[in-house]
C-alpha cells in the first residue's frame, strides 16, 4: 500500500500560543507550493489531519485523493521537506522548482528567526528546522533565474494587423498583435515611414526591427526598421495551385523524391 | 468566432502540398480548406522558408520555374499563413530538444521548438520522434516549456 503524501508544519514561539499571522502565512505558502504541482488535478485536496494547538503548534497535512481516482505519481508533500532538506545540507535546488515554489520556500523560511523556530516534516522523515538565511539563498537563486531569463533586445518581425496609430507626442507609433502570443507589440517607427504606415492601417503587415521581450518570450515592443504591407491574393489559392499544375507544372524539387530533395538542401547531397 | 487553433509545417509539407505529391497532397489539402475557413492558421519556421527557396527545382530558369516560385511566394504570403523568425529564446529551446530528443537536424528542432506556444498543437514533419519515423507525423508529446 502506497503510504499518503503528508507533512507537518511546526511553529515553536516559545511561549502560549503562536502568531496566527504566521500561521496563516506558512499555510498559505506551504499550500502555494503543493498546488503548483504539475500533476494537480481536481480529484486531490490537502487536509489537516492532525493538530496540536499549543505552542509549538502543530499541523499534519495529508493529500487525498477522491475515491475512484488514482494517486497522482508525484508526492509535492515529500518534495517540499525535500527542497529544506537540500538547502539545510547546502546543496544547489533542482531546476524543475517553478518560480511560484521558489517564492513560497523564501517566504516559509523568512518567518523563522531567533525566537520563532519553524519546522518542516514529511511523512516519517526528519524534522528540518528552518534557518532564515535560506530565504536569502532562494532570493539569489529567483534572481539568478529571472537574469537568465531575460533576453536582450535583437532583431524580430512578425507579421499582424496594424492598429492603433498615434502621432501624439515624441514617439510615433502603431501597434501590431504578435500572432503567435497574442500580445499587442507596440511598434515606434521613424517620421519617414509616416505616410506607408497611414496607407497600411488596418492591414496585414510584416514589421521588422530591434525589439524588447518580456516573460514568457513576448516582444513588447520594437523600434521598426522596416514596413512590409501583405496583399493576399483574392480567391481560393487551392485554385490558383491548381492553375498552376495545369500552366506550366510547379516544381520544387527538380525531380527528386521530397526526402532527397530535403537532403539534398540541408546537406547538399542527395 | 473561436480563434483559428495552429500547425507547425516544415520544408516537406510545403513541397507536398504545392507539388501536390501522391499520397501526402491528399493528406494536407483539408487543412488549406480549413485554413481557407478561418479555422486554421499555418506555422512556418523561417529556417524551413530559406530550405524551400533553396529547392533544388528553383535553381534553373523558365517558365516552371518562374512559375514555381510565384506560387511559393503567394503561399508565404496567405493571410493564415505565419511565418516565424528564429529569435533568441526559439533557438536555444530548439538546441534542447535536438538533444533532448536526438534530433540532428536543426531545422526539425526548430519546427518542434514553436509547438509550446499558444494554441499550436499539431506538427506536420517527415522527422523521427521517439523512433517513429513517417512521411507526415503528428507529434506525439507537447514538449514542456522551459520555465
Amino acid at each position: 500500500m502506497v503510504m499518503p503524501d503528508r507533512f507537518q508544519i511546526e511553529i515553536d514561539e516559545t511561549g502560549d500560543g503562536v502568531s496566527a499571522e504566521v500561521l496563516r502565512s506558512q499555510l498559505e505558502q506551504a499550500l502555494r507550493f503543493l498546488r503548483e504541482d504539475p500533476e494537480a488535478v481536481e480529484s486531490v485536496d490537502w487536509k489537516v489531519t492532525r493538530a496540536r494547538m499549543n505552542s509549538p503548534l502543530m499541523l499534519e497535512l495529508e493529500r487525498k485523493v477522491t475515491p475512484g481516482t488514482a494517486e497522482p505519481a508525484s508526492r509535492p508533500g515529500e518534495q517540499l521537506a525535500r527542497t529544506f532538506a537540500s538547502l539545510q545540507r547546502g546543496e544547489p535546488l533542482g531546476e524543475e522548482l517553478s518560480p511560484t515554489r521558489l517564492c513560497a520556500i523564501e517566504k516559509m523560511a523568512s518567518q523563522a528567526n531567533g525566537v520563532r523556530r519553524v519546522r518542516i516534516r514529511a511523512g516519517v522523515g526528519a524534522s528540518i528546522e528552518l534557518d532564515p538565511e535560506w530565504s536569502k539563498t532562494v532570493r539569489q537563486i529567483r534572481e539568478e533565474r529571472k537574469r537568465r531569463e531575460e533576453i536582450p533586445p535583437q532583431p524580430y518581425s512578425t507579421v499582424g494587423r496594424l492598429e492603433g496609430v498615434n502621432v501624439h507626442g515624441n514617439k510615433s507609433e502603431f501597434y501590431v498583435y504578435d500572432p503567435l502570443t497574442d500580445q499587442k507589440m507596440r511598434c515606434i517607427f521613424p517620421d519617414e515611414i509616416l505616410e506607408e504606415v497611414g496607407l497600411a492601417l488596418r492591414e496585414r503587415v510584416e514589421v521588422s526591427g530591434i525589439t524588447t521581450f518580456g516573460p514568457e518570450n513576448t516582444p513588447l515592443s520594437m523600434r521598426v526598421d522596416s514596413l512590409r504591407t501583405i496583399k493576399a491574393k483574392e480567391g481560393s489559392f487551392l485554385d490558383r495551385l491548381e492553375a498552376a499544375h495545369k500552366r506550366a507544372g510547379v516544381n520544387l524539387t527538380g525531380g527528386l523524391s521530397v526526402e532527397e530533395a530535403i537532403d539534398e538542401v540541408r546537406n547538399g547531397q542527395a | 468566432m473561436a480563434k483559428p487553433n495552429r500547425v507547425v509545417w516544415d520544408t516537406g509539407v510545403v513541397i507536398g502540398l504545392l507539388e501536390k505529391v501522391h499520397g501526402r497532397y491528399a493528406l494536407i489539402e483539408p487543412f488549406i480548406q480549413d485554413a481557407e475557413a478561418g479555422q486554421l492558421e499555418i506555422l512556418i519556421p523561417n529556417t524551413s522558408v530559406v530550405e524551400l527557396h533553396g529547392l533544388k527545382g528553383l535553381r534553373d530558369r523558365g517558365e516552371t520555374v518562374e512559375q514555381t516560385r510565384e506560387i511559393l511566394q503567394d503561399f508565404l504570403s496567405l493571410p493564415y499563413v505565419i511565418r516565424r523568425p528564429l529569435h533568441h529564446r526559439l533557438a536555444d529551446e530548439a538546441g534542447e530538444l535536438a538533444f533532448g530528443l536526438g534530433i540532428k537536424r536543426a531545422a526539425d528542432a526548430v519546427a518542434l521548438a514553436e509547438l509550446p506556444y499558444k494554441r499550436v498543437s499539431t506538427c506536420f514533419t517527415r522527422l523521427t520522434v521517439q523512433g517513429r519515423r513517417a512521411a507526415l507525423s503528428r507529434c506525439p508529446e507537447r514538449p514542456e516549456r522551459r520555465r
